[in-house]
């Protein structure tokens, strides 16, 4: 729990003081998000599941965000960054939907 | 059997997606809890490394979501500075106007003080110049044709009135007879022009709009007659079989046309030495003829 917790203080701190992103990993933003909420989704699904470890917890969130960049950058490197990126939106977004739809039945039992 | 043994290599080439679908939730969390309970036990640091991290992942993704979110204000913000700008400028068009107006206003006075005052009585334009120009305004009877768009709903193309469709009518009535006309109070000289320009009509590239008004002064019912047995009332009615487009003619006793402004010649003159007028030019370029 102590992640999620510390997740909530950094959000916290960002709001507080909005640091700027560098403009060279701008690009790589909008994967990044939706990877992080690929990873969330994931955790609270854990949770749920009663499965939650926080070490995986973490070390899935950092790696989801840093491959959906790598992958996008990649892409752009070699021309194909719009396809590549929609292929990783769209495999994210089918996990996205998979778990919320796990965490409906836990929540709703439906 | 053979049923399975027909589905297995769809199923081989599905591995991507069954997975997919069938375990979003990452392995990592079934194999940390089956490692031995023993292995879980926690030491402060591994907490205190896991809560930075966690604080920097939170602190990452809120920069990503505010910088994402960021950009929409700007955008706003040139939209409004635009659409203000366009307002200011649309103000300061109209001051242009009225000035211009007022300028033509003092051109005219002043080319009056000289056509009719003590100083010129060379050139002295009759009222029928005036009139064929437009340069004064004039009252007479008259008929009045009222266009209005179709169905627009179903055709909005089509059925809006045409400049093809004013520019007959017209035609029709200085055929008639008609000694000065106008479109919604658009007085027409000789150097007017009706266009199309995309779905707008202009006249003398002033946007007019439907109802088109079209006044003419000359004799109510040759002006009548004449538009009556002529094509453009066939095809006047053609309009309004096809597109509902409708007209109205009315006849006036009274009408008064506004005065069209006469551009002033910029380049051309009157030739020096009347007699050149209509003579052949001593240079004749070579093969022109």
């Amino acid at each position: 729990m102590l992640p999620i917790l510390g997740l909530i203080v950094g959000v916290v701190l960002g709001l507080a003081f909005e640091p700027s992103v560098p403009v060279a990993l701008q690009p790589y933003l909008p994967i990044a998000v939706v990877a992080a909420l690929d990873a969330l989704f994931g955790g609270f699904r854990a949770v749920l599941d009663g499965l939650f470890d926080d070490k995986v917890f973490l070390v899935s969130f950092l790696s989801n965000v840093t491959i959906a960049a790598l992958i996008v950058f990649l892409g752009d490197q070699l021309g194909v960054g719009t396809q590549l990126s929609t292929g990783v939106v769209v495999v994210l977004g089918i996990r996205i939907f998979s778990n919320a739809a796990a965490i409906r039945r836990h929540l709703f039992k439906a | 059997m053979a049923d399975k043994d027909d589905r297995t290599p769809a199923r081989n080439s599905m591995t991507l997606l069954t997975e997919v679908m069938n375990h979003p939730l990452d392995q990592g969390y079934v194999e940390a809890k089956s490692r031995p309970h023993g292995h879980r036990k926690q030491r402060p640091t591994a907490i205190a490394l896991r809560m930075i991290v966690a604080i920097f992942v939170g602190l990452c993704i809120t920069a990503a979501v505010l910088e994402l979110r960021s950009p929409r204000p700007a955008v706003t913000q040139a939209r409004t500075l635009l659409g203000d700008e366009i307002i200011a400028k649309r103000d300061l068009v109209e001051a242009l106007e009225d000035q211009n107006d007022y300028l033509r206003y003092e051109i005219e006075q002043a080319s009056n003080r000289l056509l009719y005052g003590d100083e010129g009585q060379a050139i002295k334009p009759t009222s029928a110049d005036t009139l064929a120009v437009g340069s004064e305004s004039v009252s007479g009877p008259g008929i009045v044709i009222t266009l209005n768009d179709g169905n627009v709903e179903r055709d909005p193309d089509a059925a809006r009135v045409q400049d093809t469709d004013l520019q007959l009518v017209i035609n029709e009535l200085w055929d008639a007879g008609a000694e000065a006309i106008a479109i919604n109070g658009h007085r027409l000289g000789p150097r007017s022009a009706i266009r199309g320009a995309g779905g707008a009509v202009l006249v003398d590239l002033t946007a007019v709009v439907s109802p088109f008004e079209i006044s003419a002064i000359g004799s109510t019912n040759t002006l009548q007659v004449a538009l009556a047995r002529s094509q453009t009332a066939d095809h006047l009615s053609r309009l309004n079989a096809t597109y509902g487009i409708t007209f109205k003619v009315v006849g006036e006793t009274s009408l008064t046309l506004a005065s069209e402004p006469v551009a002033n010649l910029q380049v051309a003159g009157v030739p020096v030495g009347e007699s050149s007028v209509g003579s052949v030019p001593e240079e004749m370029p070579q093969g022109v003829r």
